[in-house]
C-alpha cells in the first residue's frame, strides 16, 4: 500500500487519503510519515472509495426536505436502523464505531490539553515551541492530531482573556481536549459570544474589568485554538501532575479559569 | 450560505447552560452516530467541507429543532441518500435492498489510532504571494453564495486587521462542492465595538480565520 516515501509526498498519501475525512493529508516533514508507519503497520487498508457525485446544494436541501419528510421522528430508532444498515451493506464496521467510542472516552479529553498546559507552566522552552508550533509540540508529549493539525495557542495574561467558540457549526481541537462539550455546541453560545463575549461570561461566572482585553477566537477555518490559562497563585512547588489536576476543559476554552489549589494544595 | 446554522450574532437565544456532559456510552445513539460518522466518512472520498454543507441544506426549522447528534444524523442520511448509496426505504427499515458497488471496505477498528495520531493537513504549499501581510487593513467582502462559505454573515462588509497569514489551505467553498483549490488564509481582528454598535469596550477584538477571496484592501 505505501509505494515511495520519496516521491512526490501526495502522491504517497493517495491511499493514506481514503483513510481521512480529507483528501488532504499531513506532509509536514518525516516525523508525520513515521507516526504514520507506526500506527499503520499491518493494517489492511484495501478498498476506495470513489465519490464522484454531484456535490449541489439546491439537490442536497432538496433530498433533505424529502428525508425529513419520509423517515420517523425519533433520532434513536432511525440511528440504530443506520447503523444496520451500513453495517449490512459494508459500509461500516461496528467494531469501528465501538473503537471510535472507546477512544473518545478513554484516550482523547482534556486530560491531553491538561498535561500541554502544566508543561508549558513549568517548562520555558517547550512553552516557546508551544506558542511557536503548538501542533508539533503537542506531539511531543503524545496527544494526537487530529482536529488538532493547525493548532494555535492563545495565552491569557492579567490584562488578557481568550475564548473560542465556531459560530459556524461545532470546531474544536479533539487532539487536546476530545469531543466538544454540549453548552460549547450550544446555539445560545455560538450565537452570543461572538456578540456579548462579557456577557457569556459572566454566565460562566467570569466577570472582567474594562482594562482586561476580551478576544474571542471564531474557528471558522481549519485552524483550531486552545487557551493557554493562568498560572494560579500557591502552585509554586508543584509538579506537572499536580497542576495538570487543576486544568480544567472548560479553562482551555475560556470560560473559566484555573482556581487556585484547595486544602493542603 | 445564508443559513441559520450562520448564528454568531443572532438574537433570540437565551443564557447558556453549562450542562456537564453525559459521557459516551456504546449504548447511546448520540455516541454511535458520531462514531458512525468518523467510521464511514474517513475512508471515503467525501470530505469535511462537503460534510458541514449538507448539514447546512437542512431546512432551518429542521436544524433548529434537532438537537446536535440528530443533525449529523441528518447530514451524514443526505450525503449517503445523495451518493446512491442508501434508499428512504432502507433507512425507514435498516434492512438493505441492494449493495453498492465501489465502497470499499469498511474502516477497521486498527485503523482508528492511526486517524487519531495524524489527523487531517489542509494546509498546501504555496502556489503564489499572499496578498496580505500581518498589520494591512481589509475589509470582509459581501461573499454570501447559496453553496459552501466559511465567512460568516457578522464579518461581511466590516474592516478588520490581519493578525496572522496560516499559509495556504484548502478553500471549503470550492473543496465542499469536489474542486480542492488552496488560498492563503488568515487570522483577522475586529474591533468589537465596530462589529456591534451596543458593545462600549473599546478594546475587545473578534479574530475570524478568512481565506484571501473574502477579503479586499481597505
Amino acid at each position: 500500500m505505501i509505494k515511495s516515501c520519496s516521491a512526490n509526498k501526495f502522491d504517497v498519501f493517495a491511499t493514506f487519503q481514503d483513510l481521512c475525512i480529507d483528501a488532504s493529508v499531513c506532509c509536514g516533514g518525516d516525523e508525520p510519515l513515521k507516526i504514520w508507519h507506526r500506527a499503520i503497520q499491518g493494517i489492511d487498508l484495501r478498498g476506495k472509495r470513489q465519490v464522484s457525485v454531484p456535490r449541489d446544494s439546491k439537490r442536497m436541501m432538496a433530498l433533505q426536505e424529502e428525508l425529513h419528510s419520509h423517515l420517523p421522528s425519533e433520532a434513536a430508532l432511525r440511528v440504530k436502523a443506520l447503523e444496520s444498515l451500513l453495517v449490512e451493506k459494508g459500509i461500516v464496521d461496528s467494531a469501528t464505531v465501538d473503537r471510535w467510542i472507546d477512544a473518545f472516552g478513554d484516550e482523547v479529553g482534556p486530560k491531553n490539553g491538561a498535561r500541554v498546559v502544566a508543561r508549558a507552566w513549568t517548562d520555558p522552552a517547550f512553552k516557546q515551541r508551544l506558542m511557536d508550533n503548538a501542533s508539533e509540540a503537542i506531539t511531543e508529549l503524545g496527544c494526537p492530531r487530529l482536529e488538532a493539525n493547525h493548532l494555535i495557542v492563545v495565552e491569557n495574561l492579567p490584562q488578557l482573556h481568550n475564548v473560542v467558540v465556531c459560530t459556524l457549526c461545532s470546531c474544536y481541537p479533539w487532539g487536546v481536549l476530545g469531543a466538544p462539550p454540549t453548552w460549547y455546541k450550544s446555539f445560545e453560545y455560538r450565537s452570543r459570544v461572538v456578540r456579548d463575549p462579557r456577557g457569556v461570561l459572566r454566565e460562566f461566572g467570569l466577570d472582567f474589568g474594562e482594562d482586561v482585553e476580551v478576544r474571542v477566537w471564531d474557528s471558522t477555518a481549519q485552524i483550531r485554538y486552545l487557551v493557554l490559562p493562568e498560572r494560579p497563585a500557591g502552585t509554586e512547588g508543584f509538579d506537572e501532575e499536580q497542576l495538570a489536576a487543576l486544568v480544567s476543559r472548560d479553562a482551555m476554552v475560556g470560560t473559566a479559569k484555573v482556581a487556585p489549589p484547595t486544602g493542603g494544595g | 450560505m445564508d443559513g441559520v446554522h450562520d448564528m454568531g450574532g443572532m438574537h433570540g437565544f437565551g443564557a447558556v447552560d453549562p450542562v456537564p456532559n453525559r459521557p459516551l456510552s456504546k449504548n447511546d445513539w448520540h455516541a454511535r452516530m458520531f462514531a458512525i460518522e468518523l467510521s464511514y466518512t474517513q475512508p471515503g472520498g467525501f470530505n469535511v467541507d462537503w460534510t458541514r454543507h449538507a448539514m447546512e441544506c437542512m431546512a432551518p426549522a429542521a436544524y433548529l429543532s434537532s438537537e446536535y447528534f440528530d443533525r449529523w444524523y441528518w447530514r451524514d442520511v443526505g450525503i449517503l441518500f445523495n451518493a446512491g448509496w442508501v434508499s428512504i426505504e432502507e433507512l425507514k427499515t435498516g434492512q438493505a435492498l441492494s449493495i453498492p458497488e465501489n465502497v470499499g471496505d469498511p474502516l477497521r477498528p486498527e485503523a482508528v489510532p492511526a486517524i487519531l495520531e495524524q489527523g487531517v493537513d489542509t494546509s498546501r504549499p504555496a502556489t503564489g504571494t499572499a496578498a496580505f501581510k500581518p498589520g494591512d487593513r481589509v475589509r470582509a467582502r459581501f461573499h454570501a453564495p447559496l453553496g459552501a462559505t466559511r465567512l460568516p454573515r457578522y464579518a461581511r462588509g466590516h474592516v478588520g486587521t490581519v493578525e496572522t497569514c496560516h499559509g495556504w489551505h484548502v478553500l471549503p467553498d470550492t473543496n465542499a462542492h469536489g474542486e480542492e483549490r488552496a488560498e492563503p488564509l488568515y487570522s483577522v481582528g475586529f474591533l468589537a465595538h465596530q462589529l456591534w454598535e451596543e458593545v462600549t469596550s473599546p478594546i475587545d477584538k473578534i479574530f475570524v480565520d478568512l481565506w484571501e477571496g473574502y477579503l479586499e484592501p481597505a
